[in-house]
């Protein structure tokens, strides 16, 4: 079966630059926490070896987002179309920007989507004065995405912003009821407010979860995040790793070990991503 | 404010004005020669967009424009509870004669602040056509006071430094904190129109902050119907206004924010 990782940054080119590249032992500590390993490939910064990894997991395709921020390291967005180049058809690039100026941040989109970019991937929590994700300066950006149907990568979960109330479902779901036609992913599926997250999907048909690394091991939601993926939303979940915090093969193989429903595998594995993407 | 024509008189009467007999009668012939009797050479007439207050559609504030030549001057009326609707009158309006647009949230059903996530697109096409933007940010703006408090249209002017904004009302009764507010945003205009008024509080500041760093950002109004037009002018003539600046304050000041001398007004 193919598979679509819809979280899935490579050591190649900026990437190399980030926090979870230079700092290996903290990656390693927070795979580990989850029960899971880091792979070959994120020890040596081989794109090569990831590559191989993928080949071996069946994973066709990874989708890469773009980074714009001082507090855990920025990838330029031509370091993306590099490696999209370097390896055909095999990483789908999110463009990255800086919301803080809003015209640079629309004419980068632009610039994006003419190299073939697949979406926008926004992490204002992490700026050095964070915003929410519906903060009112993010809104002309959002209208412009939603009128020319890209597809939005948030990091809506985990270390999403200084405090926990960065990852609180609250900020997506206004987004969401107020660009009903924009489709976003909640990368890092807004945990650990799963219970809330899952109430947000329910209402907002626009939203698609991603929880990545945080629905693996005894976290907490995990169980929840499958019965949510098993039923309704089996239409709107992306399978992801995570990479590098999770190894490639070792997330599929614990992924496939959940308890998913033969009709539901293939959509959350590749066809809900796929269609995202419009492959 | 035409359609209760006993709560207008009443409102006007509050400020030591009357309702005009052009406002009794409903005519504009009537209104044309108030004008003239008072002094006034041009009106703006803004558009309204909300099922609160009733709605006035921009084609009648075209053809108004178009019958009386040189005498008035239109702000669209935008609903911005549907965007690409908004968004399209916004494009209509500038083609079209249009000199600003109005947005009163406040007003809605569901009432929005001025600084409401949802108004940030519109807010950022109008910046891009520099087209001025008329709120409504003080007297009655909203259900409660918390619509004219002046951290609102604060945060709107920050976030678009270029948007040039006029407080309608003034964001009257909040004087001091509208003045803090204009004083560090110099894309924020001021036209407390029938709430500069000696009978009201705050009127003294209103006055200094025009006299002082305010004269070049400061507008004079009316808010007829809520005030006879020669009375308001005449408020603005016993208020102690410098000479030099009464005259910015009725008339250049506008004119420079419109763009009616050629050219665009910068902040």
């Amino acid at each position: 079966m193919k598979v679509i990782d819809f979280r899935l940054r490579p050591p190649a080119r900026g990437y190399n630059n980030t926090i979870m590249f230079e700092q290996v032992e903290r990656t390693a500590r927070m795979s580990r926490d989850i029960g899971l390993d880091v792979g070959k490939s994120f020890r040596e910064h081989s794109i090569e070896l990831l590559v191989k990894e993928m080949d071996r997991a069946g994973i066709a395709v990874g989708v890469m987002t773009g980074r714009t921020n001082t507090v855990i390291g920025s990838v330029p967005n031509d370091d993306l179309a590099a490696i999209a180049k370097d390896y055909p058809g095999r990483f789908a690039p999110f463009a990255a920007v800086d919301p803080r100026d809003r015209k640079a941040a629309t004419a980068e989109i632009e610039r994006c989507m003419r190299m073939g970019f697949k979406g926008v991937v926004l992490e204002p929590g992490l700026m050095p004065a964070p915003w929410y994700l519906d903060d009112a300066r993010l809104y002309p950006i959002y209208a412009m995405l939603e009128d020319a149907k890209i597809p939005l990568v948030f990091m809506a979960g985990g270390n999403a912003g200084p405090d926990p109330t960065y990852s609180s479902p609250e900020h997506i779901d206004r987004v969401a009821r107020d660009f009903p036609t924009l489709r976003i992913v909640s990368g890092h599926g807004n945990w650990p407010w799963v219970s809330q997250i899952i109430h947000v999907c329910y209402r907002r048909q626009n939203v698609y979860l991603s929880p990545d690394m945080y629905m693996h091991g005894t976290f907490p939601g995990g169980p929840d995040y499958l019965n949510a993926l098993n039923g309704f939303m089996a239409d709107r979940f992306l399978y992801a790793s995570a990479y590098p915090f999770l190894c490639v093969e070792k997330a599929l193989a614990s992924f496939l070990h959940m308890k998913i429903r033969d009709e539901v595998k293939e959509k959350v594995l590749y066809k809900n991503a796929a269609a995202l993407l419009g492959l | 404010m035409f359609a209760n024509a006993a709560r207008a008189a009443g409102k006007a009467a509050d400020v030591g004005s009357r309702l005009a007999a052009s406002a009794r009668e409903r005519s504009i012939a009537a209104l044309l020669d108030e004008m003239d009797r008072a002094g006034i050479a041009l009106g703006v007439v803004t558009g309204r967009a909300n099922s609160v207050l009733g709605s006035i559609p921009n084609d009648d504030l075209r053809a108004i424009v178009a019958r009386h030549p040189g005498r008035f001057v239109a702000f669209a009326g935008i609903d911005a509870t549907d965007r690409h609707r908004a968004l399209a009158e916004i494009g209509a309006a500038t083609g079209s004669g249009f000199r600003g647009v109005s947005i009163e949230p406040g007003l809605y059903p569901d009432p929005w602040h001025l600084d409401d996530a949802r108004l940030y697109p519109l807010y950022a096409r109008c910046e891009e056509r520099n087209l001025v933007v008329l709120l409504m940010s003080g007297g009655n703006a909203g259900p409660d006071p918390t619509h004219s408090s002046p951290e609102h249209v604060d945060r709107v002017a920050r976030d678009f430094p270029a948007l040039r904004i006029v407080a309608g009302h003034g964001n009257w009764p909040w004087v001091c904190e509208i003045i803090h507010v204009c004083y560090r945003r110099p894309n924020l205009w001021l036209s407390p129109d029938v709430y500069l008024n000696p009978m009201l509080p705050g009127a003294r500041e209103y006055v200094a902050a025009a006299n002082g760093f305010m004269a070049r950002r400061f507008l004079f109004g009316s808010a007829y119907p809520f005030s006879a037009l020669e009375d308001a002018v005449r408020f603005m003539r016993a208020l102690p206004f410098r000479p030099e600046v009464l005259g910015l304050v009725m008339r250049d000041n506008a004119r420079r924010l419109l763009g009616l001398d050629g050219g665009e007004a910068s902040p």
